[in-house]
């Protein structure tokens, strides 16, 4: 960065110079640039009337105020944390932005578990009412085995034809053997 | 049967992981909204801070020698003088009182209004 711009006006500056073998500094207000001279324009002091003194300084004298050096046997300095930079409208609506759609997917999500709850809890009912009836049908074709058993064997001899039955005369025998 | 209900409470395992994540995802939403209102109200304290320093170079103002600065109401001069009561701040509204329009809006978004907002209701 070239040397005439870095300082703005009205920007205080430091002034340090020699005068009698002895190092100057003097808090001093920056003016101008005198293109091409290496020199500006700054003011130091009032005069009787109240105007601003204007001096003509090399730019190699001027500086910005630092901090003093701290002695050695001092610890070191301790600065306060800066506080954070404020969040632009920009970046306020772009977490906005971020945050609803990840709150969106996240419904999306939930009502997906929701339907697979729902058709979980129906499988349930379901498997629950199937089991139901099968056991009833078991329970009602185990207790009534026997009887199903003879009135079969009797609608079987009913429903026979008489040739058939005259056949298996030995048979009919047989299966009239039983109760009837 | 054991099968089934098994799968069952696989889901509504999934299903309560499901309505956690949501109920986060509500709750940054909020945080952004609060993150929001903070940044107008740095903008409200930014105007009131030159407000302040505007009437207080007006209050050290002295029109001429004669008859010096000008007279400001005692009220005007003790509201000047003093720095904001920070720790009045902090009592003016209960935080059960001053949550009451947050927590309306954590429910909204739980509930599924992704684009709730205070708008003007607030």
């Amino acid at each position: 960065m070239p040397a005439t711009q870095r300082y703005r006006p009205e920007e205080v500056l430091t002034w340090t110079r020699i005068e009698n073998e002895v190092r100057t500094q003097r808090r001093v207000q920056f003016k101008q640039y005198l293109t091409g001279s290496g020199q500006a324009i700054v003011t130091f002091g009032h005069s009787a009337e109240g105007v601003a003194q204007r001096h003509t300084v090399p730019l190699e004298q001027l500086s910005r105020p630092q901090a003093p050096e701290m002695p050695w046997f001092l610890p070191a300095r301790i600065e306060p944390p800066k506080p954070p930079t404020p969040l632009t409208e920009g970046e306020v609506a772009e977490r906005f932005a971020a945050r609803r759609e990840t709150l969106a997917q996240a419904h999306d999500e939930a009502k997906a578990a929701r339907d697979a709850v729902a058709y979980a809890k129906e499988l349930v009912e379901r498997a629950r009412k199937e089991f139901e009836t099968a056991r009833s049908t078991l329970l009602v074709l185990t207790s009534g085995t026997k009887p199903t058993c003879k009135t079969l064997r009797r609608r079987s001899a009913a429903a026979s034809p008489p040739r058939s039955r005259l056949k298996t005369a030995t048979t009919e025998d047989t299966l009239s053997v039983g109760p009837r | 049967m054991k099968r089934f209900k098994g799968e069952a409470v696989e889901a509504d395992n999934r299903l309560n992981t499901a309505v956690a994540a949501v109920r986060k995802a509500a709750l940054q939403v909020v945080a952004a909204l609060a993150d929001r209102e903070c940044e107008l109200l740095r903008q409200i304290e930014e105007h009131a801070l030159r407000y302040r320093a505007e009437l207080l170079g007006v209050a050290s103002w002295w029109p001429d020698a004669a008859t010096g600065p000008i007279a400001l109401s005692r009220a005007a001069a003790v509201l000047l003088e003093a720095p904001p009561d920070w720790d009045r701040a902090r009592l003016m509204v209960s935080m059960e009182k001053s949550t009451v329009p947050w927590k309306a809006m954590l429910k909204r978004l739980v509930q599924g209004d992704v684009e709730a907002d205070f708008g003007l209701q607030k």
